[in-house]
């Protein structure tokens, strides 16, 4: 079995970045690939000052500054021939991410082996003619990547039990917890979110309650956020996609219909989230609290009820054991105490 | 847990309002208590990180940053001087951060 040495991480956004970052408390050889985009001289003069506000800090010795002095930060996938696990981490569209590892497999030694941050997609969509389907593997982090200790490690039917254990060697090394999914079963925790947002969006939608109030029920009994404040922070657009991948699988698709033709609607309106300061709220919110509804407790009752109910299915589908997915689901959700304890 | 004297109160954030100065490419007399991480100087959630490792080591903290993530998520921080005065309650109440909402 190989050992992870070289490491390329594609993408600059809020993943990429915090995939980027974390790795760095590690001892790998990182390169970084930006779009096209990016203003790669920043982040280089960026990436340059924090490694010697470190060394100054003494956060590293000098051994581990001249180590990192070697991190490449690039916009060149050519820069990424001699990685032996690539992480993408760009925009969640199939089609960029395909013709991204396509271009990969010309370039990248056929050793490698290729993973996706998607939220959504499943590796194997993601292979295409030349790409080797037991070489792909979901490796979904979660934001913020150095707070959220969870990964969901997807594989795909043709993985190879030694890709299986290079990267479940690897995550040991990066100290990250993760449960393993099959393909049917992955993206578990999403779809438990998913399925507590579609109820608060039928409860709103039925008339129980406002967007602001549904909001501060969620805060005050169940999660230390909001789930339509969630909603707009990851922006509505990306919202979206992922939804409508989940649900494609469902045989049930049509539960969720009406929470998706709402987003459908905002996005169609500009209303991205808070990206675009509008979502499902106005930004910036008022801070006033707004009374709560008549029906409170048996609003929150009935989303307790889902989330539990949610937890057990995809967790008993994806035959994970019950300590991990409480460790999993306390780490998503931000929680003290998980659903099975 | 330490008694934030007025000293470290201003050490805190002088180190503050230089790592912004430099990491942000700004003057320091552009930034003041109101000015907004995000919308003004387009810092991010990585920043915050990089500050709190760097005082974990200068005041030798007992804190975990999953404590630090769940405050957070209560009391989220958008200005220059609620950075400064969350970093004040880290180093005062380290791991036990939570439990002054208690």
């Amino acid at each position: 079995m190989f050992l992870i040495s070289k490491i390329g991480i594609i993408g600059e956004g809020k993943m990429g970045s915090g995939i980027f970052n974390y790795l760095l408390d590690y001892p790998f050889e990182l390169t970084w690939v930006c779009s096209p985009q990016a203003d790669t001289d920043k982040l280089t003069r960026q990436f340059a000052k924090r490694i010697n506000r470190s060394l100054d800090a003494g956060i590293i010795d000098q051994q581990r500054f001249d180590s990192l002095k070697q991190t490449t930060l690039t916009r060149s996938l050519d820069d990424l021939k001699r990685c032996n696990l690539i992480i993408e981490a760009v925009p969640e569209i199939p089609q960029l991410k395909r013709e991204l590892f396509a271009g990969l497999d010309k370039i990248v030694d056929p050793a490698a082996i290729f993973t996706s941050n998607s939220s959504s997609i499943n590796p194997s969509r993601l292979a295409i003619a030349g790409n080797s389907r037991r070489q792909l593997a979901g490796l979904h982090f979660f934001y913020p990547v150095a707070l959220k200790n969870i990964v969901e490690f997807t594989v795909t039917e043709e993985i190879t039990e030694e890709t299986r254990m290079v990267v479940e060697t690897f995550l040991k090394t990066i100290q990250r917890r993760f449960i393993t999914l099959d393909e049917k079963n992955s993206f578990m925790l999403n779809k438990i979110f998913l399925d507590l947002q579609n109820e608060a969006f039928l409860l709103v939608h039925a008339g129980h309650c406002s967007y602001v109030q549904m909001d501060q029920l969620v805060k005050t009994h169940l999660f230390p956020f909001g789930i339509f404040d969630f909603c707009d922070s990851v922006g509505l657009d990306t919202m979206l996609w992922s939804v409508m991948n989940y649900t494609a699988q469902y045989p049930h698709e049509s539960y969720y219909s009406q929470f998706i033709n709402a987003l459908s609607e905002l996005v169609s309106q500009g209303r991205l989230g808070m990206k675009t300061q509008r979502g499902f709220h106005d930004y910036p919110m008022e801070s006033e609290v707004v009374p709560p509804p008549v029906n409170a407790l048996e609003i929150v009752n009935h989303l307790r009820q889902a989330y539990l109910s949610s937890a057990k299915r995809f967790t008993a589908l994806a035959h994970i054991p019950m300590d991990d997915a409480n460790h999993a689901i306390k780490e998503y959700f931000n929680l003290d105490k998980g659903p099975f304890e | 847990m330490a008694a934030i004297t007025e000293s470290i109160r201003n050490e805190v954030k002088e180190i503050v309002y230089s790592f912004f100065a430099e990491e942000c490419e700004v003057e320091i007399a552009q930034i003041n208590e109101n000015t907004s991480i995000i919308n003004d100087l387009d810092g991010d959630s990585l920043m915050f990180l990089e500050l709190i490792e760097i005082f974990k080591k200068k005041y030798n903290l007992d804190i975990e940053l999953k404590v630090i993530g769940k405050y957070a998520v209560k009391h989220p921080v958008t200005t220059i001087g609620q950075l400064v005065d969350m970093q004040l309650l880290i180093i005062e109440h380290e791991n036990r951060l939570m439990e002054i909402d208690q």
